[in-house]
């Protein structure tokens, strides 16, 4: 069996627990496999459910909210509850709940749910079945290519197969002759009969598989261009490209025409046509700001997470500042129905259409951005750092530590207080 | 505002009527005025906090307190006044100079201190203050003149708006409102102070360390733990000094210096609530910093705000890279080791903090006045005297809001978790 990181772990709870309370009977007799899985996959569920409300005080309501929003049954709702006091994500007050969910690192509430899910006693069945779909969530592979199937039991793994098909967790794709190739419908925004057909054209073996994992290691809204492809890779992206396996929005302003592609991992089950037009319009935000950030012909955009919320912003009526390129820019934007275009003398506002969808769009183009962000450093001065570094001044105080410990490994704790020093100056 | 070359002077032998009236009253002749009832919610009063004029309540203890400071009740009922009005209150604030050097030696006396300094905070996180001086004494040295002048640079050196001077006992000429006006002081006689104390009518409780009895206990207690000495010598006047983003690790790494002290006993729990008050008033002058950088930006901007700003913060990250390299050179640290990151270990933490506060910005600028609340519980708790009533009357969110400011200070400074028993 396959080895997997809690935050994965996490992730992939929270997916598996979405597509069994969405496609499965609650009381069906195979989920009884399942539990610990399906317990985590609730909290993690639930932990986005309560996310920034900080205090509540009617558990009640929670229970009624839980039960309608997210499925999960009110006779388990104490032991979800449960699982994230364990977490340390929600603690009880004085009859209160304490609202703790991480907010800066929204992954870190995944990796405790997953750290928890990791100590806990399971059942095979539904750690094979994690383990799989973490494996699956990255490319399509036959049942065979699956590294967690591995040494399994034919019966347990079609006992799995049956299941998650069952939750369109996993399908099952005829790709012409041979054994189906298994596949994980949050991979793909696409009809899973088109990725089919697609992955029937171009094979698995075709190499899609590392272009795929470099546009997942790349920040959200990359150029293929900027990837190192070699020719042909350059071709084969190309053909992805153009049959829609890989997202890919075209942005024209001053400084020519430029490509933004995205990983298909929507990292939800899309299951209809408005989810699928909500995210191509998140997709098609982050390229216009992309573009912003390293083509604009002039002020170029620094902060990219700030210029979106200041899109989201009723006291700024949804206004970016006027720019000269905005109306090529956002072009785009205008056309797919999220904002509009409003003249001011030479320049050009763009503007937000405020419906619920747009602000939707824009919430997840954020969490796009902030997704694989590359934290850029700034240049900075560093006029008043001499005195600091002088060696002579620090030097000798460190000379002590060193003869103090000529012969003797440094202490972590010693090694955090030297560091204290630096720390409070 | 007590000059330290003066202060003994200017109170000794002018409040005379503590040593013979064994009731604490304010002046001669005159019956000690309880604070001002609140219009909705009643003050909180210890259950056997003396009524004026009752002779038999804790008399030594309070002609020991009268005899050190005398202007003790003056300013006791001018915090009550201002936390009903629902301002954040600390008395005896003190001026002055830290340790010169790292030995702790050559430390200068205390220049002067503030008698009651008062805060509230915008929804921006800009702070209000006020400083007031309390002045029970007649003596002619007391001059409302040099008091006026004085008090206007301290608030200045405090960055605070409006200032109140006291002057119970001593005739206020009638020119000198007039000048104190322009410097934004208001000159009270005790008939205007008294006055000015009707008109803060608020709905917000006393904490219980403002009450008289509880203050003379509790100083009578602390005296005795020579423990917290240092603790509270840096809250009352090191804290105010470096009113800057340095408060923010200087405070943690005091409060990990004490903290075996604070755990355990009731009297700890009141300094590490003590520090903590001082601790919301550091986070709240960061997120004010946050607010006006970007709330967006937040991630980017906190590390190096702990630093005192991106060129300092990229030096010191320069400096224990080379600390790094000149350590592995000499070979105190072996291949495998590497030194701490630069950042505080509870830097995650904070930034969860901080964002959450700049979010709810109405519930984040009443924490400090809902800790300070608890630290008046604290207090009961410790010198034993019964409170009636246990909530602060802020919101469920305020209050939770203190209790995440709370874990974060006990965990990043390693202080037991049974302290957080009082939110």
């Amino acid at each position: 069996m396959g080895t997997i990181k809690s935050r994965r772990a996490g992730l992939r709870l929270y997916e598996l627990e979405s597509a069994f309370a969405s496609n499965l009977e609650p009381t069906s007799p195979r989920l009884r496999s399942y539990r610990i899985s399906r317990l985590l996959g609730q909290a993690a569920r639930l932990c986005q459910l309560i996310r920034g409300q900080d205090v509540i005080e009617d558990s009640d309501r929670l229970v009624a909210i839980a039960a309608a929003q997210l499925k999960i049954d009110p006779m388990h709702f104490d032991s979800v509850l449960e699982v994230l006091k364990e977490a340390d994500l929600v603690e009880e007050r004085r009859g209160k709940l304490y609202e703790k969910v991480r907010q800066i690192d929204f992954g870190e509430n995944y990796e405790r749910v997953g750290e928890i899910w990791q100590q806990r006693k399971k059942d095979a069945r539904e750690e094979l079945t994690v383990c799989a779909l973490d494996e699956l969530v990255e490319f399509p592979r036959l049942a065979s290519e699956l590294g967690s199937f591995s040494g399994v039991a034919e019966p347990v793994r079609k006992q799995i197969l049956e299941v998650t098909n069952n939750a369109r967790l996993i399908e099952s794709l005829s790709v012409g002759v041979g054994e189906p190739m298994l596949f994980a419908p949050m991979l793909w925004d696409l009809d899973p009969k088109r990725v089919s057909s697609v992955l029937g054209q171009l094979g698995t073996g075709s190499g899609l598989k590392q272009i795929m994992g470099r546009i997942q290691g790349a920040q959200s809204g990359t150029e293929l261009s900027l990837l190192s492809l070699s020719l042909q890779e350059q071709a084969l992206a190309t053909k992805a490209v153009t049959i829609g396996l890989l997202p890919t929005f075209p942005v024209n302003s001053v400084g020519g025409e430029k490509s933004f592609t995205f990983t298909p991992y929507s990292g939800a089950l899309i299951t209809d046509q408005t989810e699928r037009e909500l995210l191509g319009k998140a997709r098609a935000v982050v390229s216009c700001v992309r573009y912003g950030q390293k083509y604009a012909g002039a002020s170029r955009i620094s902060y990219p997470v700030a210029l979106l919320r200041a899109l989201l912003d009723p006291s700024r009526n949804y206004s970016l500042a006027s720019h000269s390129e905005a109306k090529q820019q956002y072009g785009q934007l205008v056309l797919r129905g999220v904002g509009r275009i409003v003249q001011n003398g030479s320049r050009y506002v763009f503007q937000l259409i405020p419906s619920e969808e747009n602000k939707r769009a824009v919430r997840l183009a954020i969490e796009l951005l902030n997704r694989n962000e590359i934290v850029e450093e700034r240049n900075l001065t560093i006029s008043d750092a001499s005195p600091l570094s002088a060696p002579g001044a620090i030097g000798n105080e460190f000379d002590g530590i060193s003869m103090a410990h000529k012969r003797k490994r440094a202490g972590d704790d010693e090694l955090e207080d030297l560091v204290e020093i630096l720390r409070r100056g | 505002m007590t000059n330290s070359k003066t202060s003994s002077r200017s109170s000794d032998g002018d409040n005379q009527t503590s040593q013979v009236n064994p009731s604490p009253t304010l002046f001669a002749g005159e019956q000690a005025t309880p604070a001002p009832e609140p219009q909705t919610a009643p003050t909180v009063m210890p259950a056997s906090a003396p009524q004026p004029g009752d002779p038999s309540a804790g008399v030594s203890l309070k002609e020991k307190a009268s005899l050190s400071e005398k202007d003790y009740l003056l300013k006791l009922e001018t915090a009550q006044a201002l936390c009903n009005a629902g301002y954040f209150v600390r008395v005896n604030v003190a001026l002055s100079e830290p340790p010169l050097s790292a030995n702790g030696g050559q430390k200068l006396t205390d220049i002067t201190d503030v008698d009651v300094l008062a805060m509230t905070f915008a929804t921006d996180f800009h702070p209000d203050m006020v400083c007031v001086s309390c002045k029970a004494g007649s003596s002619k040295s007391l001059s409302p003149i040099k008091e006026t002048l004085m008090m206007a640079g301290v608030m200045r050196y405090l960055r605070a708006e409006r200032g109140y001077a006291i002057f119970a006992d001593r005739k206020i000429d009638a020119h000198m409102y007039g000048l104190a006006q322009q410097l934004d002081i208001a000159l009270f006689s005790l008939e205007e102070w008294r006055l000015w104390k009707s008109r803060q009518v608020g709905d917000r409780p006393v904490p219980a360390h403002f009450t008289a009895d509880l203050y003379v206990t509790l100083r009578e207690l602390l005296s005795r733990r020579n423990d917290l000495n240092a603790l509270f010598s840096y809250t009352r006047g090191e804290y105010w000094y470096y009113r800057d983003f340095r408060n923010v690790q200087n405070l943690v790494g005091v409060t990990r210096h004490y903290a075996k002290a604070l755990s355990g006993t009731p009297l700890g729990r009141f300094a590490f609530l003590d520090t903590l008050c001082l601790f919301s008033l550091s986070i709240l002058q960061l997120c004010e910093f946050i607010t006006f950088t970007g709330a967006s930006r937040l991630g980017e901007t906190l590390p190096p705000y702990l630093f005192g700003g991106p060129s300092v913060y990229k030096s010191r990250r320069d400096l224990l890279r080379r600390v790094e390299e000149m350590l592995r050179a000499r070979e105190v640290l072996e291949k495998d080791q590497q030194l701490p990151p630069l950042d505080p270990a509870y830097l995650t933490d904070l930034a969860e903090v901080v964002a959450r506060y700049v979010q709810k910005p109405v519930d984040a600028v009443r924490v400090p006045h809902h800790i300070n609340y608890l630290t008046g519980l604290a207090a009961c708790e410790a010198t034993g005297i019964n409170v009636g009533k246990r909530n602060s009357g802020e919101s469920s969110t305020t209050e939770k809001f203190a209790f995440d400011l709370a874990s974060l200070l006990a965990k990043a400074a390693r202080v037991d978790k049974d302290i957080l028993s009082l939110f």
